[in-house]
């Protein structure tokens, strides 16, 4: 009778993972002394590999490495009074064309409140949008340009 | 799959609060993956001065990097990615080892030989029980893996000790998750033939 033996990967498969071999394959190993002897050298190969002590740094590479690095930052005080900044800015810009350009406001009266409203909203939503995207490429060009 | 949610959770918290400025957090991420920053430096480089500047070196680039990671795997991955980068561009750098020679299938024949010799030689100076008896099996196996190419040592420890899935060596390594297993099938095969060759199965147990 001719007996078809387990290939080598067949082997290693059952010894690393026999739970996740073919049923075939576990068959065959417990009916199979010559298989099962090549799975027992395989397994005591993986168990010697597992016995390996874990390497270690003889030094504090945490410390090391953390002396390297550029000291925390204190941006986000600063970044809130630049938001701060801007605002003012913006609030006393808008106040001044206000108070200059009165008389201009005079053409409005004429138009009917609703659209009034919806300019204004459509000026302040694109406003809102350019500042924050202005500032998002500001923070990432920081980012970029924080080499040390 | 709640690990690894739970994992990327910790990992975003701790990458925040670097970016916030906190660079103390980045001390944790050093701690959580010093283990196998070690591991991988250990199997590649044999300087013990070399694996000092390539472990800082490993780190300053990942802080340097670190904006720009994308949370695509697991942050001790990434690092370990770069790390498994960084020694082989010092290995290439140093000309310790070419391309062909990471990847180097087959142990020189002659080497081979030199070492049957030498082992029969040992067999003559004392029997092969006593021989075998006075190591344990790790000491002989490391002394088998430390013989392996560059590769098949690193994919070795990062399977068998790391417990990492071929997935994510794939990712550390940069090769495809069906040849880091063949390889890791090769690795062992490698590892067996140079066992037998020198002891007995029944002396191994």
């Amino acid at each position: 009778m001719l007996i078809k033996h387990l290939t080598d990967d067949e082997v290693q498969q059952y010894a690393v993972n026999k739970s996740n071999c073919e049923k075939r394959i576990v068959e065959h190993i417990h009916l199979c002394e010559e298989c099962r002897s090549k799975v027992e050298v395989y397994q005591l190969l993986i168990n010697g590999i597992k016995q390996q002590p874990q390497p270690a740094f003889n030094f504090d590479l945490s410390k090391m490495v953390l002396q390297q690095l550029p000291s925390p930052k204190t941006s986000i005080a600063n970044d809130n009074a630049l938001i701060w900044i801007f605002g003012f800015m913006a609030m006393a810009f808008l106040g001044g064309a206000i108070y200059f350009f009165q008389s201009y406001f005079d053409l409005f009266e004429s138009m009917r409140t609703i659209f009034i409203y919806l300019i204004v909203i459509t000026a302040v939503t694109v406003l809102a949008y350019l500042f924050i995207d202005m500032y998002k490429k500001y923070k990432h060009g920081m980012k970029v340009l924080d080499l040390y | 799959m709640n690990n690894i949610t739970r994992q990327n959770t910790t990992d975003r918290e701790l990458v925040d609060r670097i970016l916030r400025g906190e660079t103390n957090a980045f001390g944790i991420i050093i701690k959580n993956t010093e283990n196998l920053v070690a591991k991988l430096i250990f199997d590649m480089i044999a300087s013990e001065s070399d694996r000092k500047d390539i472990a800082q070196d490993v780190y300053i680039k990942a802080y340097q990097k670190l904006p720009g990671f994308k949370f695509q795997s697991k942050l001790s991955t990434w690092i370990g990615q770069i790390c498994y980068n960084t020694c082989i561009d010092h290995l290439r750098k140093k000309k310790l080892v070419l391309a062909e020679s990471i990847f180097e299938t087959e142990t020189d024949p002659s080497n081979d030989i030199l070492d049957m010799m030498n082992t029969a030689q040992g067999n003559f100076d004392e029997p092969v029980d006593t021989f075998v008896i006075g190591k344990d099996i790790s000491e002989i196996v490391k002394k088998k893996i430390e013989k392996l190419p560059v590769i098949y040592k690193t994919l070795i420890s990062l399977y068998h000790k790391e417990e990492l899935s071929y997935e994510e060596i794939g990712t550390i390594t940069g090769l495809p998750a069906g040849t880091v297993k063949s390889y890791l099938f090769r690795a062992r095969r490698e590892l067996k033939n140079d066992l037998l060759l020198h002891y007995k199965k029944e002396d191994l147990c």
